[in-house]
C-alpha cells in the first residue's frame, strides 16, 4: 500500500511537470507569432463534428475495473481528423506539436493516475474487510451477548 | 539627397532614432526577469521609457493587460509617425499595416468558418489593422461574401491571387489563405521599394528578401506531414528572397527537415540555422528563433545608415519583438517557471 502511495503521489507530480512544461511551450508558441496569432476562441471549430481520436475503456481486472486509453488512427474519411490541425489549420509550427505531445503524454498520466488511484482504494477495502473479519472471530463472545440483548 | 530627405522626413527620422533609443537595454531586461510578480514587472516597465502606460488600468495584474498596454504604445509611435508623413513616406507607413490588416482578415475568416459572432470576432482584432471596411463586415455571413462584398474595396484587395476559389473558401484551410495574401504583400511591397530607389530601396530589399527566405522555409518545414500538395506549397512561397526558383521548388517537394536543411546549407546563412537544434529538445530554442534573432540583428543594423525609410519599419519590427520579449518574460512569472526566463529574444541595440 505504502508503494502504491508513493506511485501516486510520483504520477501527480509527473503530470504537473508535464502540464506546466505544456504550458510554457504554448508561451513560446504566442512569442513567435506574435500579433499574428489567430485567438484560439476563433479557431475551436463548431461546424461539422468529428471523431475523437483516444477513447477511455473500462476493463476488468482482478481486484477491479481498469481504465484502459484506446487512440485510433487517423482516418479523415471517417470522420478521425487529427486535432491539432484541425483547429489550428495545415501549417502547424513545431512548437504546437511539441506542447500537443505533453499534453499527448499529460493524457497518459492521468490514466495511470486513476488506475493507481482505484488499485490503493481496493487495497484499503480489503484491508479493512479483513479486520473486521479478525475482529469477529477475536470476539465470538462478544457476538453471541449482543444477539441475547436483540432476541430479548 | 541627403538635404533634400532631410527637409521631407528629417524630423520623423530623428524622433524614430530617439524612439529606438529609448527602446530596452540589457540592464532594462535584468530588472524584469528578476521579477517575482506581475505587479512588479507593471513598475518595472514604468521606469523605463514605457512611462506611465499602466496608470489608467482598473483591472487585476494580468499578461493580457501588460500586452495590451505595451501594444496601445507602439499604436501610439506608429499613428504619429504616420500622421506627420508626407508621400511616399505615407504610402510606405501603411504598407507597414497591411500584414496586420491580413491577419485581422484571416482572423474572421477562421471566425466565420467556424460560426462565431462577428461582434466578439471584431474585438480581437488588433487596431493597427483597423481599416474603414470593417465594421461593415458585419454584413457578411461567410468567408465567401466577405471578400465579394466587403475586401474588395479594401487596399487588401490588390493582395488576393486571382486563382483562389472564392466558392470554396469555407473550406480551404485559412492558413493557406493567409499564406497567399502575405506572399502577394511581400512581392508588392518589394516591388514599391525598389521602385523607390536610393538607400531606401538597398535596405528594404535586403530585409524583405529575408522575409521571403524565412516564410519560404517556415512554411516548407510546417508543411510537412500535411496533405498538401507540392504545386500549392511553391504557391505559397513569396518568389522574392535570396532563394533562387529552383531552391523554392525544390522545397516545395520535401518533406524531411533534413534535406531541406541540405538546401539551404548551399545558401550562405540559413543552413547555420538548422544546427544544433537537436541540443534543446524542450523546444524552446527552434528554428524560429534563430530566424527572429537574425531579424533582430539586421533591423538594429538599419540604423548605421542614415536618410532611407528603412528605419521607420525596423523600428516597428524591433519594437513588436520588445513586446514580445516582455509578455515572455511575463508568462514565465505568471506560470512561476522562471527556469528559461532568460530564452528571449536578444535585440543587441547596446
Amino acid at each position: 500500500m505504502i508503494q502504491l502511495i508513493e506511485d501516486l503521489e510520483l504520477l501527480h507530480s509527473q503530470v504537473n511537470k508535464e502540464s506546466c512544461r505544456a504550458q510554457l511551450v504554448l508561451a513560446r508558441v504566442r512569442l513567435h507569432q506574435g500579433f499574428e496569432r489567430i485567438p484560439a476562441e476563433a479557431q475551436l471549430p463548431r461546424g461539422r463534428p468529428y471523431k475523437a481520436l483516444t477513447r477511455v475503456v473500462e476493463n476488468d481486472n482482478y481486484w477491479g475495473k481498469v481504465f484502459k486509453m484506446i487512440r485510433l488512427p487517423v482516418n479523415p474519411i471517417l470522420g478521425y481528423l487529427l486535432p491539432v490541425r484541425n483547429i489550428f489549420g495545415c501549417l502547424v509550427s513545431d512548437n504546437l506539436r511539441i506542447a500537443n505531445r505533453h499534453w499527448d503524454n499529460c493524457l497518459d498520466l492521468v490514466v495511470e493516475c486513476a488506475n493507481v488511484q482505484r488499485k490503493l482504494q481496493s487495497t484499503i477495502n480489503s484491508i479493512e474487510n479483513l479486520r473486521n473479519l479478525l475482529n469477529q472471530r477475536q470476539c465470538p463472545q462478544m457476538s453471541n451477548d449482543k444477539l441475547k440483548v436483540i432476541l430479548k | 539627397m541627403s538635404m533634400i530627405f532631410n527637409t521631407e522626413y528629417g524630423y520623423l527620422e530623428a524622433l524614430t532614432r530617439g524612439f529606438k533609443n529609448g527602446m530596452l537595454k540589457h540592464s532594462d531586461y535584468l530588472n524584469l526577469t528578476q521579477c517575482e510578480s506581475l505587479e512588479d514587472v507593471m513598475i518595472s516597465i514604468q521606469g523605463t521609457d514605457y512611462g506611465l502606460i499602466f496608470g489608467g488600468e482598473q483591472s487585476a495584474p494580468s499578461v493580457e493587460v501588460i500586452e495590451r498596454c505595451l501594444r496601445d504604445r507602439l499604436l501610439q509611435q506608429y499613428y504619429y509617425i504616420r500622421s506627420h508623413s508626407t508621400e511616399p513616406l505615407t504610402t510606405f507607413m501603411e504598407f507597414i499595416r497591411y500584414p496586420f490588416m491580413i491577419d485581422n482578415v484571416a482572423l474572421l475568416v477562421a471566425g466565420l468558418n467556424n460560426h462565431r459572432s462577428m461582434k466578439r470576432l471584431l474585438r480581437m482584432c488588433h487596431p493597427l489593422g483597423e481599416f474603414d471596411q470593417l465594421g461593415a463586415i458585419e454584413v457578411a455571413s461567410n468567408s465567401a461574401e466577405l471578400f465579394d462584398a466587403v475586401l474588395i474595396d479594401t487596399p487588401i484587395a490588390r493582395f488576393v491571387p486571382r486563382d483562389l476559389p472564392m466558392e470554396s473558401l469555407r473550406y480551404l484551410d485559412v492558413e493557406i489563405v493567409r499564406a497567399h495574401l502575405y506572399r502577394a504583400y511581400l512581392e508588392k511591397f518589394y516591388a514599391y521599394c525598389s521602385q523607390l530607389g536610393g538607400n531606401t530601396a538597398n535596405v528594404m530589399t535586403n530585409l524583405l528578401s529575408f522575409e521571403a527566405d524565412r516564410r519560404t522555409i517556415t512554411i516548407a518545414v510546417n508543411a510537412i506531414g500535411s496533405d498538401i500538395i507540392p504545386k500549392e506549397r511553391l504557391k505559397m512561397f513569396p518568389t522574392c528572397g535570396y532563394l533562387p526558383k529552383i531552391a523554392l521548388a525544390s522545397m516545395s517537394t520535401l518533406n524531411d527537415t533534413d534535406k531541406i536543411r541540405d538546401v539551404c546549407n548551399v545558401f550562405d546563412g540559413y543552413g547555420k540555422m538548422f544546427d544544433n537544434l537537436e541540443r534543446d529538445s524542450d523546444g524552446m530554442i527552434t528554428l524560429e528563433d534563430r530566424f527572429l534573432m537574425m531579424e533582430a540583428k539586421k533591423n538594429v543594423q538599419t540604423f548605421l545608415q542614415q536618410y532611407h525609410f528603412g528605419i521607420f519599419y525596423s523600428f516597428i519590427k524591433l519594437k513588436q519583438l520588445e513586446v514580445r520579449n516582455i509578455v515572455w518574460i511575463s508568462e514565465c512569472i505568471a506560470q512561476r517557471q522562471t527556469d528559461r526566463i532568460n530564452a528571449f529574444i536578444p535585440i543587441p541595440l547596446d
